[in-house]
């Protein structure tokens, strides 16, 4: 079991309010998973992918990674385990605008300390992979939608994490380039035996899933496991 | 480690172009620090300079003394030989303005008026000068003769009359036109003392800073004279510099203390504006040491670049301002150790410490945007608001 998720809650103030972002799921994402979190827009997807990517802390539960509880690590042993274990992917890809996209994967690699020589090997297996090495001198800024996400996506499995979360990957994307994105991940996962967490509100995404966990008003509606896939 | 540091590098460097606005705004602040901090210190080094020459001239740089000198007892002491003193001075010495000095009290009559005065006499002076004020309580004039008495060496009176030949406002040591200087030859008389003897010996040359060295060398050759350098007579004039010193790092303060809160309103509107960055980098890794230094490598990227310019102005300045000097005399105050032009002065090493400062002054007010940004959440950091 990868992450553990038990009686997890998360609440915000918003002004002198409280939103109820998520509560009290109970889920659990085995290694290899293909996974999506369905929902409408509020349904606290994004909050969730947060705190099961240690981008945030619950408010109460516990939040179990590889069985270690992490409801309550510190900052820096959170960042330590973002940077040689977690992968992301946003919906506005995220990429820094003032370096290439070779150096924009690069960077996860420079940050785990990396040798040159193993940092070009990686970058450029990955930006092969991920159909974008021609493009791998452009800034951001000089790159399409898709593109961008490619190298985000290349950013995100080039240090060979353990699970990828991403939010609502292709929600800036056109629905063509949106499936051509998610196929890749797909690949990935069956080729590299990554595990993938996306949400989305796409229908079109939920098919090709291998689990689809439904959330509404913060919580889990529905867990199927589907195309042939074992929980 | 290398690929990090190669990494941080380039990220701070080509943020710092991206966000030129921003990047301009600091380094034009630390430009204005740079320049204020030069500037000021130039002045006040060429103030320190002139002050420093002007009351050396006035006092001597190398003093000789007799080395009894009972109060009571001016008649008494003196220093003999003064020629031969003179020349071997010049031995140790070669560009050395030697004076010989006596001062004596006395009282000076005209007519039937009488006044207690203070007489002065260098070796230069070639006819009496009577100070405007003693002339206005004698009723004398120029052309009049005034009559001396005084105490002799030998504790006998002696009588000397003077021939006026000018009045003095302020001449020396008239100081508000009281007194009256005579010509060396009368002065001798008046105290009993023979032609070579004087109260005095002032010594002045170029390299004042050497005075030290020099009075070693002189103490050595005149044992029996009391010697003295302006460093151990003038002990208090450091205290003067530090007056000049802190008129001048005040103003340079005020314009500090104000480019700093400019600094960290614009780093932390620049920080905030790449919020979402940091967020990402965070996301992926980054921990806070590493985003921390690679916004304050940035400050200190384009900082350096401001102090560097800043430097390149303020030597222009400085330059320009010392091609033909400038008055400071109305200024208030700095007449009263002044004397013509003041020239400003570069010192290399502080302007270098200056340089440093201005730098680092730019890292310490950046500290708080930087510190407020790494210590966000990762995915407050993500967010789009605040």
């Amino acid at each position: 079991m990868l992450i553990q998720m038990e009686k997890v809650k998360k609440d915000y103030a918003l002004g002198k309010t409280t939103v109820h972002a998520v509560r009290g799921v109970s889920f659990s994402i085995e290694e290899g998973e293909f996974a999506v979190i369905a929902g409408p827009s509020g349904s606290g997807k994004s909050t969730l992918l947060n705190l099961m990517g240690l981008l945030d802390v619950p408010t109460s539960g516990k939040i179990s990674f590889e069985g270690k509880d992490v409801s309550s690590i510190s900052e820096s042993e959170a960042t330590n385990i973002r940077k040689t274990r977690i992968g992301f992917v946003f919906q506005t890809f995220n990429l820094i605008p003032v370096l290439t996209a070779f150096e924009n994967i690069e960077l996860p690699l420079i940050l785990k300390g990396k040798e040159e020589e193993d940092r070009e090997e990686r970058t450029k297996r990955i930006l092969k992979e991920t159909g974008i090495s021609d493009i791998a001198s452009h800034k951001p800024d000089e790159l399409s939608g898709g593109q961008r996400q490619r190298v985000a996506i290349a950013r995100a499995l080039v240090s060979g994490p353990d699970i990828v979360f991403a939010d609502e990957p292709t929600a800036n994307l056109d629905s063509e380039t949106g499936m051509q994105i998610i196929k890749i991940m797909q690949k990935l996962n069956k080729t590299e035996g990554v595990t993938f967490v996306f949400s989305t509100h796409d229908p079109r995404l939920f098919k090709i899933a291998g689990r689809r966990l439904e959330l509404r008003d913060g919580r889990i509606v529905k867990d199927v496991v589907q195309n042939g896939n074992k929980k | 480690m290398g690929g990090l540091l190669k990494m941080l590098f380039k990220t701070a460097i080509r943020n710092s172009i991206k966000y030129s606005r921003r990047s301009l705004v600091v380094a034009i602040c630390i430009a204005i620090s740079t320049i204020a901090m030069q500037t000021m210190d130039g002045i006040g080094e060429g103030f320190k300079i002139s002050a420093l020459r002007f009351m050396l001239n006035q006092q001597g740089m190398i003093v000789f003394e007799p080395a009894k000198a009972e109060p009571l007892e001016f008649a008494v002491h003196s220093i003999s030989k003064y020629e031969d003193i003179k020349e071997e001075i010049l031995k140790i010495i070669p560009d050395a303005r030697i004076s010989g000095k006596i001062f004596s009290p006395a009282i000076v009559v005209k007519d039937s008026f009488s006044i207690e005065t203070a007489v002065t006499s260098e070796d230069d002076i070639s006819g009496t000068i009577i100070g405007e004020k003693t002339a206005k309580m004698l009723n004398s004039e120029v052309g009049d003769t005034v009559i001396l008495f005084g105490s002799n060496r030998y504790g006998g009176l002696s009588v000397v009359p003077a021939k006026v030949e000018s009045t003095s406002k302020n001449f020396r040591s008239i100081r508000n036109g009281k007194g009256i200087m005579l010509p060396i030859s009368l002065a001798r008389m008046l105290l009993g003392w023979g032609e070579q003897e004087v109260k005095l010996v002032q010594i002045n040359f170029d390299e004042f800073w050497r005075a030290d060295e020099y009075t070693a060398e002189l103490r050595g050759v005149f044992p029996d004279i009391k010697i003295t350098s302006w460093r151990e007579r003038l002990t208090n004039i450091e205290d003067l510099f530090k007056v000049t010193d802190f008129k001048m790092n005040t103003f340079a303060a005020i314009i500090l203390i104000l480019v700093a809160g400019i600094i960290m309103n614009t780093v932390l509107t620049s920080v905030l504006e790449r919020k979402n960055d940091i967020g990402t980098l965070r996301s992926i890794g980054a921990s806070r040491i590493y985003v921390t230094k690679m916004i304050l490598l940035e400050i200190l990227f384009i900082s350096l670049i401001g102090a560097l310019i800043g430097t390149g102005l303020s030597y222009v300045i400085i330059k320009l301002l010392s091609r033909s000097g400038f008055s400071l005399g109305e200024v208030g105050g700095v007449i009263d150790y002044m004397s013509g032009n003041l020239y400003p002065k570069i010192v290399p090493l502080k302007w270098f410490g200056h340089i440093v400062f201005a730098v680092i002054w730019a890292v310490l007010w950046s500290l708080y945007p930087v510190l407020y940004i790494v210590r966000m959440k990762p995915v407050d950091a993500l967010k789009k608001t605040l």
